[in-house]
């Protein structure tokens, strides 16, 4: 569906409405509009928003030949919009690359327009069975857009009031939230649902179930009855005074994940997700797993609620995780080896996804991060929005404000999500996502995906991708098997190209350095995930404001690591 | 008429390979026509492939070991245009074709393609898609599967056109021995809302296999079992004889 706002006057606005989604910015050119823009700002506007790779569309009214092809030269317009009486009667005298956008008025539309190229506009007229691919425009808003984009079968829409918080002036909230309307499979222009036509139904039953079973008080207190009760929420808030000393850090509070049963917040979802296939009538659950602690959280949700459980391993985790393998054994799970592919999280998440495809009538598959086709991303995020309630009431409690950085590790970017959910109405709270940057830098080496990703389709959804040349999803490296995942979640993608947050990333080297310094310091021994946003932290200590307040989220605990680091990097632990 | 147009005058017999499997893979799909085959279904290899079973998936590995990309795919369509008229078919996943889009499908057209199937994109994203095949005459051949409904095979076969794809198993693409025992019912049923002539596939791996599905559609696509005989090294005519062999009837 094509997003087009109309009647910008503003460089930032039109930039951020851009890059929220939308497809054309249109420039108002009418003396008689109160939305009519000057060339010299129009100017800046269109190369702001060709910068983010969206474009303008020059809208004309009233204005004479010689003027519109002033301007269309001046502003290298590709695409515009023939709106009054008058100009649309010069739609033969433009050039014939020009594309069109014609608005109908009841009378017969001239010969010249070409299905292939133009569009119509459909303002007060809508014609049927017509070859154009056609907008629909005049009084949109958020209550009547469902219904007409129902009924008009649109190729795109085109708002201008609807979006205004007064009269011309546009809101990018109001703009958000109508892109979000609809297109309602995407965080901007990241998400949808791309998935092979099997698993549509599957996807939709899974999606009126989250919207009616998911949705009720019955649901949602059976749900935080279990994680108080059986989980062992809420987690503790504690401030590490000794580790913050040791990097020369004001104050550092991290967010306990790491002590909830099973050892990480994978927990979470994956008793929001059982809880809700039990519902939904499914007795079996397929899971993919990493680093194990997703597998491992629902086998044990399985195992509460007597469900079957397999669960998908990469061969190469297998080997570095061998405690959750154990344990998810115990548990009563199946654990599948994959050993196609790389052997790791991304061909674990294809094997699932394969064995849904076949068995999903009495199966529900349990996406272990936000990522995934619509409506996963959703879910899982709001299954894992806990976190952040908790840490920003206990943050709050413990200091009277609210942290200057909230950092968590990003893998799919389930942890991460979940705690900066909490703060994205709080603009002065900056949040960083740590990706895995691996041994360096170089396609192969890291999970850097917003560093060496660029935008593309893995698994059902549109996000930033670690892809060659060809669109082959590339290899990654991590030592930490939860953060190797060549794509992340598309929620965290919109964030990022909103620059809503940011992503940087810490090496093999960094992490395990947090690894060591947080269990001396403070005798806590942090998942090598976790340690990513320490390692993190560490980088910018001597950069941070004298009295910078930091929020960590600890996603996990390093147990599962320990077998594994003690026979290689960790060794020499082993022998003193 | 279009050439897969052409091919449904009688029952449609399409066949599959991954392209750039194994040497010279173009002289594979002529030896297909020569079987009997009037659709052929090149496949793009992906590194990722959700909706393929183990066969394609080591056929896709292998391609894009022996270096496969789109321009390669572009020669071995073109090599084939050389000596034949059959109907062509491109099969791919979104994430190789949809950062140039238009590009991909004007070339497609150039070399000689006459519709493109793209596993992973439903209706609800293929809006652009669905726009660019018209403008480029392309074919958007979709993909119906026993969990679409009804009143969704009518979008499926209003939004695309060609010819319509049942997959009729759950789960991926491989061989199979019997086909679903509600076949006839399924497609009997579809066939109320369809606008398009039906070609079932997904495990067809015999010729007992096609002939009950030649009976009941339009058109029959064996893929796995071709795909099988090239990963079993046999020679290009031990192949043609063998193509030959499941799709008589």
């Amino acid at each position: 569906m094509l997003i087009k706002i109309c009647g910008l006057r503003d460089k930032e606005i039109a930039k951020k409405a851009a890059l929220a989604g939308a497809n054309y910015i249109g420039l108002l050119f009418s003396k008689v509009s109160s939305r009519n823009i000057e060339l010299d700002l129009a100017k800046e506007i269109t190369r702001a928003v060709r910068d983010v790779n969206s474009d303008v569309v020059g809208v004309f009214v009233d204005e004479s030949l010689e003027q519109i092809k002033y301007i269309v030269n001046e502003l290298q317009l590709k695409i515009i919009q023939l709106h009054g009486d008058k100009v649309r009667q010069l739609v033969d005298q433009l050039a014939p690359n020009l594309q069109i956008i014609y608005v109908l008025d009841g009378k017969e539309f001239p010969k010249i327009l070409d299905p292939n190229k133009d569009f119509l506009m459909f303002e007060k007229i809508a014609i049927r069975d017509t070859p154009f691919r056609y907008f629909i425009a005049g009084g949109l808003n958020k209550d009547n857009i469902t219904k007409r984009l129902k009924e008009d079968q649109p190729y795109g829409v085109d708002l201008s009031s609807g979006v205004e918080s007064s009269l011309a002036n546009k809101d990018i909230n109001k703009i958000y939230e109508f892109i979000k309307i609809v297109r309602p499979t995407y965080y901007g222009r990241f998400g949808g649902q791309y998935a092979p036509e099997l698993l549509i139904t599957p996807l939709k039953e899974l999606e009126d179930a989250y919207f009616s079973i998911g949705q009720t008080e019955e649901f949602r207190n059976e749900f935080t009855n279990i994680l108080k009760n059986y989980i062992g929420r809420p987690t503790a808030l504690t401030e590490v005074t000794n580790f913050a000393r040791a990097i020369g850090v004001n104050r550092i509070f991290l967010k306990r994940e790491d002590l909830l049963h099973t050892g990480a917040h994978k927990i979470n979802n994956a008793l929001g997700q059982c809880l809700l296939a039990k519902k939904m009538g499914k007795t079996k659950i397929v899971a993919e797993t990493g680093a194990g602690q997703h597998g491992l959280a629902t086998a044990t949700a399985c195992a509460m609620m007597g469900l079957q459980c397999l669960v998908y391993m990469g061969e190469i985790d297998i080997q570095r995780q061998m405690p959750n393998v154990a344990k998810m054994k115990l548990l009563g799970a199946k654990v599948v080896p994959v050993t196609n592919g790389s052997a790791t999280l991304k061909d674990a998440v294809n094997e699932a996804l394969r064995y849904w495809a076949a068995n999903y009538e009495d199966t529900h598959y349990c996406l272990g991060s936000a990522l995934g086709p619509y409506p996963f991303p959703q879910i899982v995020a709001d299954f894992q929005s806990i976190i952040g309630k908790e840490a920003k009431k206990q943050f709050f409690e413990a200091t009277g404000c609210h942290p200057d950085y909230v950092i968590a590790c990003v893998g799919g970017g389930s942890n991460s999500i979940g705690i900066f959910s909490a703060y994205l109405d709080e603009k002065d709270v900056k949040l960083i996502g740590v990706e895995a940057g691996g041994i360096g830098s170089g396609l192969g080496n890291n999970a850097a995906r917003f560093s060496e990703g660029i935008p593309g389709i893995l698994h059902g959804t549109y996000s930033y991708v670690l892809q060659n040349k060809d669109g082959q999803i590339a290899e990654t490296h991590s030592i930490s098997a939860g953060l190797d995942y060549p794509s992340v979640g598309p929620q965290h993608a919109d964030l990022y190209t909103r620059g809503l947050a940011k992503y940087e990333s810490a090496t093999d080297e960094e992490a395990l350095n947090a690894f060591l310094l947080l269990s001396k310091t403070e005798g806590i021994i942090p998942a090598l995930e976790s340690a990513h946003a320490l390692g993190y932290l560490m980088q910018i200590a001597k950069n941070l404001e004298p009295d910078a307040k930091i929020l960590v989220n600890l996603s996990g605990r390093g147990d599962k690591d320990l077998p594994s680091l003690l026979n290689k990097e960790l060794k020499h632990v082993t022998h003193s | 008429m279009s050439r897969i147009a052409r091919a449904f005058n009688e029952k449609a017999k399409i066949a599959y390979l991954t392209a750039g499997d194994g040497k010279n893979s173009y002289e594979y799909f002529l030896a297909l026509e020569e079987a009997g085959v009037n659709i052929l279904e090149i496949g793009i290899p992906f590194s990722d492939p959700v909706a393929d079973g183990p066969t394609i998936q080591l056929a896709m590995e292998r391609s894009i070991q022996n270096g496969t990309n789109l321009n390669s795919i572009f020669d071995i369509i073109k090599q084939i245009r050389i000596k034949s008229e059959i109907a062509i078919v491109l099969f791919t996943y979104y994430n190789l074709i949809q950062k140039n889009l238009a590009e991909f499908l004007q070339k497609a057209k150039q070399s000689g393609a006459d519709g493109i199937l793209v596993v992973d994109l439903p209706i609800e994203e293929a809006c652009e898609f669905r726009f660019l095949c018209k403008k480029y005459q392309l074919d958007a051949i979709m993909v119906a599967s026993p969990s679409t409904s009804l009143e969704r095979i009518e979008s499926l076969t209003t939004y695309g056109s060609g010819f319509l794809y049942y997959a009729c198993f759950k789960g991926t693409t491989g061989i199979r021995d019997e086909l679903p025992n509600d076949l006839i019912e399924k497609v009997s049923a579809m066939k109320q809302y369809s606008k398009l002539p039906i070609a079932i596939g997904f495990g067809v791996s015999n010729n007992k296999m096609v002939k009950q599905i030649l009976n009941i559609a339009d058109g029959c696509v064996i893929g796995s079992y071709l795909v099988k005989l090239i990963e079993s090294n046999y020679n290009l005519e031990e192949f043609k004889n063998l193509a030959k062999e499941v799709f008589k009837c």
